[in-house]
């Protein structure tokens, strides 16, 4: 993928994600279970009071600052997109109870901190959609102190069992095309050269998510023309107002309960904790 | 042969009683707690519980002033849902083991948070018996909500109060707390008076934006001289015009007592359909626990009063039929209704969609044949529950699902936020009428800074409250010298 092109699939995300039916589907921290999977993974990494943490790919920041203020850690939040980075500053600027929560702009693969001096590292919804993950995974764990973490949270898709429907711009939005299967991230961990892999099942969200959709699905079956009388006919990629919406979500519940789509947490540890 | 009909003057033909007999279950004396046997009757078309302690003798008080539509109520007992982990054992047997023990029949959908003890008013009526006690730290509130999301999960939502939580100088960070853990739907339990008067608290609060639980008991000077002990009603309507001028959504909440306001229900919801910032009402009966005002436990509002009310007060705008019981907890214990507004119309969501049909667990074993039925049962689950909060885009969601078929609805949630409007009855337990079916499945808990959640009526009436603040206020107190 070309930064181009990735920059692209920012700005659609940021369009799909400014509507109604997606803020109310994802809120704010825009990926399956919220800020109660961001809190989950922050327990898992045991995060205590002081540590430093980074957040690869921080978005709007939303989840860096409740880490930040939940845990009382501080976290550097890395965005690729500057308008985002400036963005997530200005909130925190704004927010009603601080964090020590910091924004720079960067790219994860090749982040602009000094290594080996960070408690734990997550990526919340983000590996999927890197174009390099290795070398991302790589990074993040140089960046770790002996004996810190490394946490990721993400879609999980088996190999081969992408709908052909979600084989697009729609999939790349969904963070489906790039994704994992579930032995997939641990062997990215492993690979890097992490150890004591933890990993959960969260799928729960997903189902959770598509339930919500067909929710909303049942109510406007003529969503796609409603969309289009606002003029944001963009938001759904090259999904015709025909597609079967009822039929592409019954695919995606059959494969969450089959174990080939999914989203999972995983921690890893680096080696060589010299206490 | 007259004689053999009489003994010493008494005629022996048999008589009927003049009740019927519902059921036996379980409550407490109503003057040292004990927990004794108590019968649930009806006589009259009125339901009333009627019990004995060894010691302080009998006692009898209203449950409810319509038999038929609390016989009818049963069959929305929903199965319930169980929670990821019980913080108490069972050991003394129900209510005494709070909680939750294991044989607690339901998770917690609503979860309260007493921040203080403490508040800006005296009044005559609290539930709570605001006073001196306790402040909580940041610090407990934290350990409550990490314990809050062990034992459920994906907690629902949380609800701070007091005392007085508005002059918790804490409070902003234990919303902000909540909500950094994922808890999407925090609401504060205020008298408004800070909201009325401090322009720094108003934007902070703008900026964290809660739903506000509004105490809003009537539009006459003497409903709050009553109940509040003072005039509070230009104090009342200046911090509505303040919510909504900074974008912050309110719940009306209002306590309702005979000879006080319950004349005053119809305009209570008029009010707050027509007020920009209110997005549903809670009625709530006079709880006789904590400060009340001398009662008669025969004469007390009970929810078909207040239905009753509304329907004669707002001049056919509302029928019988659209209020629904509240499946998630006992059905006895809430009734909820939502409208559509849109300008004048005011539209009942029970008009769109036969709601008993989709809820109704015991008689109804299927759903309606009608496409993507579950949906809409889940939708209503939804809305008729105790954790749906007007305002929030979920329960837009819910709404513009469950009805979607019904009503051709603008798009938007946003739109729906505005126009959604949620009626709430609930009739909390006292010591009269307290029921151990219905405190065993209650999904309203105070959490405690020991781990503990505690069913909010056992919480009132058993003696927990009392334990708890003795205990905290020790600790304060203990940490302070």
């Amino acid at each position: 993928m070309t930064s181009n092109s990735n920059l692209q699939t920012k700005a659609c995300c940021a369009d799909l994600y400014q509507s109604d039916l997606a803020r109310m589907l994802l809120g704010n921290s825009l990926h399956p279970g919220g800020l109660r999977l961001t809190n989950r993974l922050g327990r898992l990494m045991g995060l205590s009071h002081g540590d430093w943490v980074v957040d690869l790919a921080t978005g709007r920041g939303a989840s860096a600052s409740a880490i930040a203020r939940s845990f009382h850690c501080s976290v550097v939040g890395i965005e690729y997109g500057r308008e985002a980075a400036v963005e997530a500053r200005q909130l925190a600027l704004d927010a009603p109870v601080p964090a020590d929560s910091w924004f720079i702009q960067g790219d994860a693969e090749m982040p602009p901190l000094k290594p080996e001096s960070f408690d734990a590292v997550f990526a919340e919804c983000s590996l999927s959609v890197f174009p390099n993950k290795e070398l991302a995974v790589a990074q993040a764990a140089a960046l770790l102190k002996p004996g810190g973490r490394l946490a990721i949270s993400d879609v999980t898709v088996e190999p081969g069992f992408l709908p052909e429907e979600l084989d697009n711009s729609l999939g790349q939005l969904l963070c489906v095309t790039g994704a994992l299967g579930v032995d997939g991230y641990a062997e990215l961990l492993s690979h890097a050269g992490l150890v004591n892999i933890y990993r959960e099942d969260a799928s729960f969200h997903v189902s959770e998510l598509l339930a919500k959709i067909k929710g909303a699905l049942a109510a406007f079956s003529a969503l796609a023309c409603v969309l289009d009388d606002q003029g944001q006919d963009g938001i759904f990629g090259d999904l015709s107002p025909e597609t079967d919406w009822n039929g592409l979500i019954e695919k995606l519940e059959q494969l969450v309960s089959a174990g080939r789509l999914g989203y999972w947490l995983y921690v890893a540890e680096k080696p060589g904790n010299g206490n | 042969m007259e004689d053999s009909r009489k003994t010493d003057g008494r005629l022996r033909t048999r008589q009927d009683a003049d009740y019927i007999f519902h059921e036996l279950t379980r409550s407490i004396c109503p003057q040292c707690k004990k927990v004794i046997d108590a019968q649930v009757i009806i006589r009259d078309n009125k339901v009333y519980m009627r019990k004995r302690c060894p010691d302080h003798g009998w006692f009898e008080g209203i449950i409810s002033s319509d038999a038929k539509m609390y016989v009818d109520s049963i069959g929305f007992n929903k199965p319930g849902t169980i929670p990821l982990d019980f913080t108490t054992q069972v050991d003394q047997g129900c209510p005494l083991d709070c909680g939750l023990c294991p044989e607690h029949k339901q998770h917690i959908c609503l979860a309260l948070i007493e921040v203080n003890t403490g508040c800006n008013l005296d009044c005559p009526i609290c539930f709570a018996d605001a006073g001196s006690g306790f402040s909580l730290t940041l610090e407990q509130v934290e350990g409550m909500l990490d314990r809050y999301v062990d034992t459920e999960g994906n907690p629902e939502v949380v609800q701070f109060s007091g005392g007085e939580p508005t002059i918790h100088p804490g409070l902003p960070a234990m919303i902000q707390a909540a909500m950094d853990r994922g808890i999407g739907q925090v609401m504060v339990n205020t008298n408004g008076i800070r909201l009325a008067r401090d322009d720094r608290f108003l934007e902070t609060m703008a900026k964290l934006n809660p739903v506000i639980y509004f105490q809003f008991d009537g539009l006459r000077r003497e409903t709050y001289r009553t109940i509040r002990g003072e005039d509070l009603l230009e104090t009342k309507l200046l911090a509505l015009e303040r919510l909504d001028r900074v974008g912050l959504d309110a719940v009306l909440v209002a306590a309702i007592e005979h000879d006080v306001n319950l004349d005053e229900v119809g305009a209570i919801l008029e009010f707050g359909l027509e007020h920009p910032a209110v997005r549903g009402v809670v009625l709530q009966p006079v709880t006789h626990v904590g400060r009340h005002i001398p009662f008669d436990p025969l004469h007390r509002v009970t929810i078909p009063d207040v239905i009753h009310g509304i329907v004669k007060q707002t001049n056919g705008r509302f029928l019988l039929e659209d209020f629904v019981p509240v499946p998630c907890c006992f059905p006895t214990c809430q009734v909820n209704s939502y409208v559509y507004v849109d300008e004048d119309q005011v539209t009942p969501l029970p008009r769109l969609l036969k709601i008993e049909e989709y809820l109704d667990y015991i008689t109804n074993v299927s759903l309606p044949k009608v496409p993507d039925a579950a949906q809409i049962r889940e939708a209503l689950e939804g809305l008729w529950s105790a954790s749906a909060v007007p305002g929030t885009d979920k329960t837009a969601g819910q709404f513009q699902c469950a009805c979607g078929p019904g009503l051709d609805l603008p798009f938007g949630i946003d739109h729906l936020n505005k126009h959604i409007f949620q009626i709430a009855i609930k009739d909390f337990l006292d010591a009269y009428t307290f029921n151990v079916k219905q405190v065993m499945k209650c999904c309203v808990a105070v959490l405690v800074p020991d781990g503990r959640s505690i069913p909010f009526c056992a919480y009132n009436s058993v003696g927990y409250r009392e334990q708890v603040r003795e205990e905290l206020t020790r600790q304060q107190k203990a940490g302070q010298s």
